[in-house]
């Protein structure tokens, strides 16, 4: 109900600035139910690299996503985008392999997020730790657009944190360590694609522990919505 | 934009048949591909909810791993990391409907039929994945007969006579009586009760026991008056055994000891009598009459008929699931029975031996890891104030053992490490001077050397004489690191092997063109890291399973590697035994390669977890003795 909540508020706070921007179909879209199946559902797995931790100081440098149709990844909607920047990658760039050189080439913060939101109605996002990549999602948003993107989404480190409370266990939540709690392979490339798909797959794990395939539906997935 | 190439090409890239296709093909392929999850226990569907649209053309594991069975539940194949399965053919060449299990939570990729097929036309390695082929088929179907034997075996190891105890298989009861008693009486009780043996207790104490056997030899033959005691003919203090022990154990025990009826105790009080029919009548397998047979050959030649039967019993207990270690102490007792009967019978041909001697087995012998078709490696000690004429004596005695022992399917050391060699037939003095020098001044030859010697254990003759010398080195190894270090050095040279992406490193010699030699590779390397733990610490133990075991007991080793060590080995020998038994079956020459292509997938995945055990083990084994080489 906290999820109806939100989304109507968010809709009523944000829709008028968002008519007549690239935003709208975001706004027009329906409400994604918590009682669509699994299967039925659209995911659109996202994940983006920065420049450091403070939406303030930094900012977005890349993002990949990957969408997972009737319970399988679409290995070829695989995407992986560079976005300039006007400082370069700075220290980040040491963990990402991103380097300056490579962000010249690179493509406009809005063309990338024009991208994104062709893809975003109808589909539910799908994060590792969701509030940090939403963050900067939502602040090049606001820069580009003056409006914030409305969607719906779910979180494999929150899900990953309630399987643990309930198991009544403690464990570390980084995403290698959850995928290697399902027995999923360690990746060696480590970028917003390579991290997109991990987390893809994560997902899929999780999904097939929740509960059986055609029974499960996004409420069983704490669905929640952007802010 | 940048490469959007991601992991499942890059996994598809360095995994047959894709590692075939060019980047393009690659690239195809990766953008065809759906990526799913199922958890252990759960099945795969065979059709998709959405049809003929997505048809999967083909299904690759990339993680954990998945079971194909029939509809009556027959295992068709595994699949583990990297391997694939096609539906089509899967459903062509099974006509009861397979079933796809998840064994552990399985990562793996659907790529789609259109896409299979385009590759098809574009590639002959892929092309021939569906082609009727008639070695993939025999494949298949080994894989079902080996699942089948499986099956069969497990049946039988449920009442596998390795988890019997003495206990369900003892003739319950006693029937005694007091060492006062007179021959007729004691005669007359076990023709009432219907025993072939009658226990002897004074009080509450067992003091003796007498057989069938023993009013034949010690009272008829002797010409003893049936009204002596029976205390004069009993065999005082008779060896024992416990309620709880397994009935392998005992069968071990009697036909080590030559004895035939064992008392069974319970907290010191007699409780029944276990024979070798016993036995027989619990396992169905009769080393037993084999090494009767062996103790009663009366030349060479009715040794070797005797000991044509061993193959065939330890395919026997290959097929009854007896766990390799076992496997090996059984075809050891039975070289050890041939040994000694050929002792006796050369004693027999030369006359009584001028003097005391030991005679001593090396290596897997003395270990009691033989398999079949292990060389013979012994050695002769004698007492040192032997004269010049009586060590002559020894080399037509020992000839005549080594002779016999290759005739009986244990082949002349390629080494000569044999007692009919006058360099192995030493008197005391000199054996342990041999060692100190090995131990003292290492050359990679005395290294070589003392891998095979210092596996050494008393076959036959004077024990105190092989005790002596074993003290001896013993301690004098154990405080040598230099040698130790030489010792750790050498046992380094056999390395598993671990390629990339599960290809094995094969021999490549002769005969052997890509196979893979499980001893050199597998075994040996265990066996050198149980010796060179064992020998710095002075432990006493021989077989590796023991010496691991001694080892993790005495500190020398973290328990989770002395068992890691322990499965590994066990998996290599088991896998080592059944490669020989098909061997044997197949009526070819029994060695020790094999065929990595012969494994299932998950068996060669275990292989590969053993080598990685091997290897960890010897990385240790560097940090621990490597220090003493300078």
């Amino acid at each position: 109900m906290l999820y109806r909540l939100q989304y109507k508020y968010q809709h009523w706070r944000h829709h008028e600035k968002a008519s007549s921007t690239p935003l709208q179909p975001l706004y027009q879209h329906a409400i994604i139910p918590p009682s669509q199946r699994f299967v039925d559902t659209r995911f659109l797995v996202l994940d983006a690299e920065m420049s450091g931790l403070d939406p303030r100081q930094s900012q977005l440098l890349s993002v990949g996503w990957v969408m997972i149709e009737n319970g399988r990844i679409v290995n070829a909607s695989a995407k992986h985008l560079l976005i300039h920047a006007d400082r370069g990658a700075g220290d980040s760039s040491k963990i990402h392999g991103l380097l300056d050189r490579n962000l010249a080439g690179a493509t406009s913060a809005a063309a990338v997020l024009m991208l994104l939101m062709k893809q975003i109605p109808g589909a539910v996002l799908v994060f590792h730790h969701a509030s940090l990549d939403m963050r900067f999602l939502q602040k090049a948003t606001i820069e580009n657009f003056r409006c914030p993107l409305l969607f719906s989404y779910v979180d494999t480190m929150a899900i990953e944190k309630g399987r643990m409370h309930l198991q009544g266990k403690s464990m570390g939540l980084r995403l290698a360590q959850c995928r290697q709690r399902y027995g999923l392979p360690a990746g060696s490339q480590h970028d917003a694609l390579a991290d997109a798909q991990a987390t893809a797959e994560l997902f899929l794990a999780q999904a097939s522990y929740l509960g059986r395939p055609e029974k499960l539906r996004l409420s069983d997935l704490s669905l929640s919505c952007s802010h | 934009m940048v490469s959007e190439a991601g992991d499942v090409q890059t996994f598809l890239a360095q995994h047959p048949p894709f590692n075939h296709l060019s980047e393009k093909q690659l690239e195809f392929a990766s953008n065809n591909i759906f990526v799913a999850f199922s958890k252990s226990g759960s099945e795969l569907e065979s059709q998709r909810s959405d049809g003929e649209v997505n048809k999967v053309g083909m299904l690759i594991v990339r993680s954990g791993s998945l079971e194909v069975r029939t509809d009556k539940d027959v295992l068709i194949d595994r699949l583990s990391e990297g391997d694939y399965l096609i539906p089509a053919v899967l459903m062509r060449d099974n006509e009861n409907n397979p079933h796809v299990y998840v064994l552990e939570d399985c990562l793996y990729y659907e790529l789609t039929d259109y896409a299979f097929q385009t590759l098809s036309a574009g590639s002959s390695e892929i092309a021939a994945l569906t082609e009727d082929d008639k070695t993939r088929l025999t494949h298949v179907q080994t894989i079902v007969q080996d699942s089948e034997l499986h099956h069969h075996a497990e049946q039988l190891s449920k009442d596998a006579y390795l988890t019997q105890k003495v206990k369900e298989n003892m003739s319950a009861g006693v029937v005694s009586t007091t060492p006062h008693t007179s021959i007729r009486d004691a005669a007359q009780l076990m023709k009432k009760n219907r025993v072939s043996s009658l226990l002897i207790k004074d009080g509450k104490k067992l003091v003796g026991i007498i057989t069938d056997r023993d009013f034949r030899t010690r009272v008829l033959a002797e010409g003893v008056s049936d009204q002596e005691v029976v205390e004069r003919v009993m065999t005082p203090s008779p060896m024992c055994i416990d309620v709880s022990t397994r009935l392998h154990d005992a069968q071990l025990k009697m036909m080590s000891e030559g004895v035939h009826h064992l008392p069974v105790m319970q907290d010191d009080d007699p409780v029944g009598i276990i024979t070798p029919s016993d036995i027989m009548r619990a396992n169905n397998i009769e080393p037993l009459s084999l090494v009767r047979a062996i103790n009663r050959a009366m030349d060479i030649e009715e040794l070797r008929l005797a000991s044509e039967g061993i193959p065939a019993l330890v395919v026997r207990l290959i097929e009854r699931d007896v766990r390799a270690v076992e496997v090996g102490k059984i075809i050891t007792t039975l070289a050890d029975s041939t040994t000694r009967r050929l002792l006796v019978l050369s004693e027999e041909k030369y006359g009584k031996p001028p003097c005391d001697y030991a005679w001593l087995a090396f290596g897997s012998q003395a270990r009691q890891e033989q398999v079949l078709g292990s060389d013979q490696d012994n050695g002769l000690l004698l007492p040192d104030d032997v004269s010049g004429q009586d060590a002559a004596y020894f080399e037509d005695f020992s000839s005549f053992v080594n002779d016999g022992l290759d005739a009986c399917g244990m082949p002349y050391c390629p080494g000569e490490i044999m007692a009919k060699n006058e360099k192995w037939r030493m008197t005391l003095k000199g054996w342990k001077a041999c060692f100190a020098r090995w131990i003292e001044e290492p050359s990679p030859k005395a290294v070589m050397h003392s891998s095979i010697f210092f596996d050494m254990r008393h076959i036959a003759g004077k024990a105190e004489l092989t005790k002596a010398l074993r003290k001896n080195v013993l301690k004098r190894a154990q405080s040598n690191t230099i040698f130790l270090a030489m010792m750790c050095e050498n046992a380094l040279l056999h390395s598993p092997p671990l390629g990339f992406f599960k290809t094995f490193v094969l021999e490549s010699d002769g005969d052997h063109n890509n196979t893979l030699e499980l001893k050199k590779r597998g075994t040996i390397p265990i066996v050198d890291i149980a010796r060179n733990y064992s020998l710095s610490a002075g432990l006493k133990p021989l077989n590796t399973i023991e010496r691991l075991q001694a080892m993790e007991k005495a500190g020398v080793m973290s328990k989770e590697m002395a068992y890691s060590l322990i499965d590994a080995h066990e998996f290599i020998a088991g896998i080592r035994l059944e490669a020989q038994g098909k061997q044997f079956r197949a009526g070819v020459k029994v060695d020790n390669y094999m065929d990595p292509k012969d494994l299932s997938p998950l068996v060669r995945h275990q292989i590969k977890d053993a080598f990685h055990v091997v290897r960890d083990a010897q990385s240790a084994m560097k940090v621990r003795f490597g220090g003493g080489v300078i």
